[in-house]
């Protein structure tokens, strides 16, 4: 069975099901049943059916426990495994012999710590592999699917809906970052956690979230490669069509190995990893909260037409640091011709002195009026292919008319990318998740702005 | 393990990467009748017990006539036998200049077979300036790497030249038992490209 079948079942069944608030067991059926443990807007229970695998319990949160998932009359598409270690492997065989479409292992205690764990995580390999089912895990957090509300995981939250994917090497890093994508709303459709990757690695998820309609970025958090061929060839191949950013865990660590030659000091692991991804366009972020930045422009915003983007700011400082950022990270800047500053002039709104250049700078008393004149001529005109808005904080500004304008000309210009920095804090913030729950990236620094851009320009097809 | 001199000549001319013309020479003779009509020259002392030559003073170069090849002669076979090295070999060869780059390889084992190209001399471990790839590697994207670092200073030709040495490491390293591939320095000038100095790791 493919990984298709694991991110979209009808039934689960958990394993291990515990009547114990505080254990993993209790944790993963409540995240199905209730709708996770933290709750939060995005939660709601899994839309399929859930049963529960517990000898010695009648019913836990309202489901009744079977004695073994072979108890189970209905059918069951994937059992996710939070037993003691012992007896990981006697419910392996339980579900080969139930017919499961996959089976997910939380329980730890297989290679990562050492050969006597090795052996018993091959053997279950083995047997699954000849049974023909996908195994995620062992020594995993599990998995999230937004669209099904499926969280088979000990995640304490759903993120919000989305189109990122996210393949972690840590487990413990996934359930921080749904908190953080709460609240900087990073839209997510999937999640992974993959343990020891005894039997799928990060490359078989690239490949599997290619393919995937509700993904259209690919994320990953990585620590190391068993095999770099494969996934060079999996992620060239898949990353013409949607992009994959990593951020990858280790950089420091130099090839103490091979020193005794230049090539041996100049080629060292980060090197080596930041070349290798280089030739297969995956683009490495030194940084999680980046990966996640320009993860969202990128499935929000279209890629735009031409390298021919226009800054609009209220701020002048602002605005020239922004444009450093853009010349830094080859973001190039249109030329903004006399017909358009016509246009501008004609408007009757442009303060007196404002830049009448790239970035234009429509100066600090601007209004909302103001900054939808200089937003909609701007996008209509065709040499322009994104804009980067910039808001500061002054005493006239109506930060919430401002966001309002960006949301509606991003609807009426669906092919232009627009970024935003609405500049500031508490007096910012629901302009700021006003453009976010529009699916506007917000960013607080220019830099990010700046980078976001570049990344979207960075997907032209040459 | 540092390969010989000799055989790393002989191994290196089948993937058809020549290195600039070198002798070795058992006898300071030898050195005399090799150096007379090619001044200004150089005299190395290769020897699988040695990694780095320069830092353990086994090069010596600038020798304009008879007599700094006395003097360099001297100097560098007292240090090899105070460096008690087993075996060595002395090499002499014409010195050249211009600019210096290196071109390497090895094993990776994540990536397997990688190439390398950078700014060498004193600027390998400096500037760190190198671009990478993994292999194999065809001609435009070794043209890619050394675009990469170097793109102004080097004409056409030049150009043509390196990229021709950047395949052939990459074939090397992939189909020989060598290890590691150090190719520095790699000199460019207004006559052509040269490779001066080789080191084979097994």
């Amino acid at each position: 069975m493919s990984i298709k079948h694991i991110f979209n079942p009808k039934s689960i069944s958990v394993i291990g099901a515990s009547r114990d608030p505080k254990s993993v067991g209790y944790g993963i059926l409540k995240n199905l049943v209730k709708g996770c443990v933290l709750r939060c807007k995005y939660c709601s229970p899994f839309i399929g059916k859930v049963f529960a695998v517990n000898p010695f319990a009648e019913e836990i949160l309202g489901i009744r426990c079977e004695k073994s998932i072979l108890n189970i009359k209905d059918k069951i598409d994937i059992a996710i495994i939070a037993t003691p270690v012992a007896i990981v492997e006697n419910q392996v065989n339980l579900c080969i012999k139930k017919g499961v479409n996959g089976v997910i292992i939380v329980s730890a205690g297989f290679s990562e710590i050492g050969e006597r764990g090795k052996r018993l995580q091959d053997k279950i390999v083995n047997r699954l592999r000849k049974a023909k089912i996908t195994l995620i895990g062992p020594n995993c957090l599990g998995i999230i699917r937004t669209s099904t509300h499926l969280n088979a995981s000990f995640a304490p939250s759903m993120p919000p809906k989305g189109d990122i994917a996210f393949i972690s090497q840590s487990g413990a890093l996934i359930d921080s970052i749904i908190d953080w994508a709460i609240e900087e709303r990073y839209g997510l459709s999937s999640i992974v956690s993959l343990g020891n990757s005894a039997d799928k690695d990060a490359s078989d998820f690239i490949e599997y979230f290619g393919k995937d309609k509700e993904t259209k970025v690919i994320t990953v958090y990585m620590e190391g490669l068993k095999d770099g061929k494969k996934f060079l060839n999996v992620s060239s191949r898949i990353g013409k069509k949607k992009p994959i950013i990593v951020v990858k865990a280790g950089r420091t660590m130099h090839g103490a190995k091979a020193v005794s030659s230049h090539t041996g000091s100049l080629a060292g692991d980060y090197e080596v990893y930041k070349s290798a991804f280089k030739q297969a366009r995956v683009i490495l972020t030194e940084s999680i909260e980046e990966m996640f930045d320009l993860a969202k422009a990128l499935s929000t915003q279209p890629i735009p037409k031409k390298n021919s983007i226009a800054i609009i700011t209220n701020g002048g400082g602002a605005g020239v640091l922004c444009a450093d950022y853009c010349a830094e990270f080859g973001v190039k800047l249109a030329e903004i011709d006399k017909n358009t500053i016509e246009e501008l002039n004609k408007s009757g709104v442009m303060h007196p002195s404002y830049s009448r250049s790239n970035p234009l700078d429509i100066i600090g008393d601007a209004l909302p009026e103001r900054y939808r004149i200089a937003v909609d001529t701007l996008l209509s005109k065709e040499y322009i292919s994104g804009i980067i808005v910039i808001q500061t904080l002054q005493t006239m500004t109506d930060t919430i008319e401002d966001a309002k304008i960006v949301i509606e000309a991003n609807k009426k210009y669906p092919s232009k990318s627009i970024i935003c920095t609405y500049m500031g804090g508490k007096f910012t913030k629901s302009s700021v998740k006003y453009l976010q729950e529009n699916n506007i990236p917000d960013y607080n620094d220019v830099r990010k702005s700046a980078k976001a851009m570049a990344v979207l320009v960075s997907r032209i097809k040459k | 393990m540092v390969m010989q001199f000799k055989e790393s000549i002989k191994l290196l001319s089948k993937y058809k990467i020549n290195i600039v013309q070198s002798k070795v020479c058992t006898s300071y003779k030898e050195v005399l009748e090799f150096s007379k009509n090619c001044y200004p020259i150089v005299i190395k002392v290769y020897s699988t017990e040695v990694v780095h030559k320069n830092k353990a003073g086994l090069i010596q170069t600038g020798i304009l006539n008879e007599n700094d090849v006395l003097e360099a002669y001297k100097k560098l076979t007292r240090i090899a036998r105070n460096s008690n090295l087993k075996r060595f070999e002395i090499v002499v060869q014409k010195e050249i200049r211009g600019n210096e780059f290196i071109i390497g390889a090895k094993y990776d084992e994540t990536f397997g077979h990688i190439v390398i190209f950078g700014l060498g001399g004193i600027y390998t471990e400096i500037l760190r300036a190198i671009s990478m790839r993994v292999c194999p590697i065809n001609r435009k994207v070794a043209k890619d790497m050394i675009k990469e670092i170097a793109n102004l200073e080097l004409n056409d030709k030049s150009v043509e030249n390196l990229a021709s040495i950047i395949m052939s490491v990459s074939k090397m390293i992939e189909k020989s038992m060598v290890k590691v591939i150090d190719l520095n320095p790699v000199i460019v000038n207004e006559n052509g490209v040269f490779i001066v100095d080789v080191r084979l790791l097994l």
